[in-house]
């Protein structure tokens, strides 16, 4: 390695904008981390009496369909117009047969929705998928949000609707690497600086 | 149930009656809007107002940007068309695009633009061009439409008369909070801003539930409309829309499958959780119609020897729910939905 400062320098770069994006996300809902929601399952839904939080998810399953269960009302949220992406984590039930998951965002007198393919998740673990968003509703008076399956209450003629919610979240930017990828630039700024010391040993 | 359409042809006053000096107006008709006490039904409002601002209420489009349209002719009071006090809309009149509704956005109007919502489809892109006639009408809001009665006003939803408005993927409750003096979400606070404004947009339906003090009746007029509907809805998704006319209709006459791209059929109603569906409101409940692979309309409980729903009725001014399944193109697509009455001249 010819000079490593530099590849260390470049790596605790990367880290470093790595780190300033991660400071523009807002999560949403965490469905339960920290012991506390900011939604709530919407009366009169299939999802009633259907839904559990498991402390940090929430399962949807039991006879619930594909009408949309879930929502958070009078939020006082910040501007939203920083946020260009719309962050969704879940795992699919292998019992699923909803093909697509929409979050609609209300800001008093319109609506924006989100839509996501059931398609880009798996039923083996918690993806995250990201769509972006151009806002075409206030993006200062956003209170209310709701997810799920977007048919007409409760769900009559509907498919099922089988998945477990991890996280919603937006995000400023395209969403940063996962934690795994933190340890892997670490371990190179690691690596790096055992090659100058072992540089700076010999040349002594 | 809303009653058949009275519709009444108008005479300018005082001209002679020779054919050269004879003038027509469109024709104005009356709705009842009836629900019996305890009930609820769904509404759409298909008949016309005119615009109370100044400036052209009808024109030609000179140019198109991606929200907005210009008439250099038209000479707009500035800001006046984009108050939520006073909502407008746009209807395009000619062109590929004719039919199409624009809700006026709150971006503030100039003499010769106006900002519109486009509801995500890009005006430039979505067939609307220079030289196409248009017109701005007013648009009906909770506060216009219904004011502090004869709907039924208290202290909460579930004591108030409920107007309740589809937001894509689930319903929002509007009453009259009677202690409050406004219009506001059956979610809301005493603090929350007052949704007086709200718009109940012409292609688009709604549902009235009362709760008590008797049967409600509620007598509206307007223009008839002169022209079809394009009227934009989810795809993926569940919209409320608007048929955009004051009659009555079959669904096989409606044939609304031949009138948007790409709907989905079924071979029968085991199958059809997986179709594009029509939901009708039937007084209690959702009555939920699928296209069978053979061409005809059936209900998603039937079995394979019911007979085709093709002659069920849609009652004049019935909003009908349309669910489509998969995503198409991506982006909310059209309904191109043709009167089904002529208008003589």
């Amino acid at each position: 390695m010819k000079n490593p400062i530099y590849t260390i320098l470049a790596v605790l770069g990367i880290v470093a904008a790595t780190a300033t994006a991660s400071a523009q996300t807002l999560v949403l809902e965490d469905f339960g981390d920290g012991g506390s929601t900011s939604g709530a399952v919407i009366s009169g839904t299939s999802w009633v009496g259907q839904t559990s939080l498991t402390g940090t998810a929430l399962s949807v399953g039991g006879t619930a369909l594909s009408d949309s269960g879930w929502s958070a009302i009078n939020l006082s949220l910040p501007d939203l117009s920083a946020y260009s992406y719309v962050s969704l984590s879940l795992q699919l039930s292998p019992d699923n047969a909803a093909t697509n998951i929409f979050v609609t965002f209300d800001d008093g007198f319109d609506i924006q929705t989100v839509t996501f393919l059931a398609s880009s998740f798996t039923t083996s673990s918690v993806t995250t998928v990201s769509i972006p968003i151009t806002w075409s509703i206030s993006t200062t008076t956003v209170e209310a949000w709701n997810i799920g399956g977007g048919a007409t209450p409760p769900g009559n003629g509907s498919p099922a609707f089988r998945m477990t919610f991890d996280n919603l979240a937006l995000n400023a930017t395209a969403p940063i690497p996962e934690p795994s990828t933190y340890a892997a630039l670490l371990g190179l700024v690691a690596l790096g600086l055992v090659c100058y010391r072992r540089r700076q040993t010999k040349q002594a | 149930m809303i009653r058949s359409l009275i519709v009444t042809s108008l005479l300018t006053a005082g001209v002679a009656a020779r054919a050269a000096d004879v003038a027509y107006a469109p024709p104005v008709g009356g709705m009842t809007l009836s629900v019996p006490a305890g009930q609820t039904r769904s509404f759409a409002l298909p008949l016309v107002h005119d615009s109370v601002v100044s400036g052209a209420r009808f024109g030609r489009i000179t140019a198109v940007g991606s929200n907005y349209i210009e008439d250099s002719l038209a000479g707009w009071t500035p800001a006046a068309l984009s108050t939520a006090s006073n909502p407008h809309y746009v209807r395009i009149r000619s062109g590929s695009a004719k039919g199409r509704i624009l809700m006026v956005s709150s971006t503030a109007n100039t003499a010769s633009r106006i900002y519109l919502n486009t509801d995500s489809v890009d005006l430039a892109t979505s067939g609307i061009a220079q030289g196409d006639a248009f017109e701005v009408v007013l648009a009906d809001t909770l506060s216009t439409f219904f004011g502090s009665g004869p709907l039924s006003g208290g202290a909460d939803a579930t004591t108030a008369d409920n107007v309740q408005i589809w937001a894509g993927t689930s319903w929002v409750t509007y009453y009259y909070n009677t202690p409050n003096a406004k219009w506001q979400r059956s979610t809301d606070t005493p603090d929350s801003p007052a949704r007086d404004n709200i718009v109940l947009r012409p292609d688009r339906g709604f549902m009235i539930t009362r709760r008590g003090g008797g049967d409600l009746s509620i007598r509206f007029v307007g223009k008839v409309p002169d022209a079809g509907s394009r009227v934009v809805h989810s795809r993926p998704g569940v919209s409320f829309l608007s048929l955009g006319f004051p009659r009555d209709i079959t669904l096989g006459e409606l044939a609304f499958s031949t009138r948007v791209s790409g709907w989905r059929t079924a071979a029968d109603s085991i199958s059809a959780t997986g179709a594009d569906k029509i939901q009708v409101w039937n007084n209690t409940a959702w009555t939920i119609y699928y296209l069978s692979d053979s061409g005809s309309w059936q209900r998603i409980t039937d079995n394979g020897a019911s007979p085709s729903r093709n002659s069920v009725v849609i009652p004049a001014g019935r909003p009908v729910m349309v669910s489509r399944v998969d995503s198409g193109s991506g982006v909310a697509t059209f309904a191109d939905i043709p009167l089904n009455y002529t208008i003589a001249n």
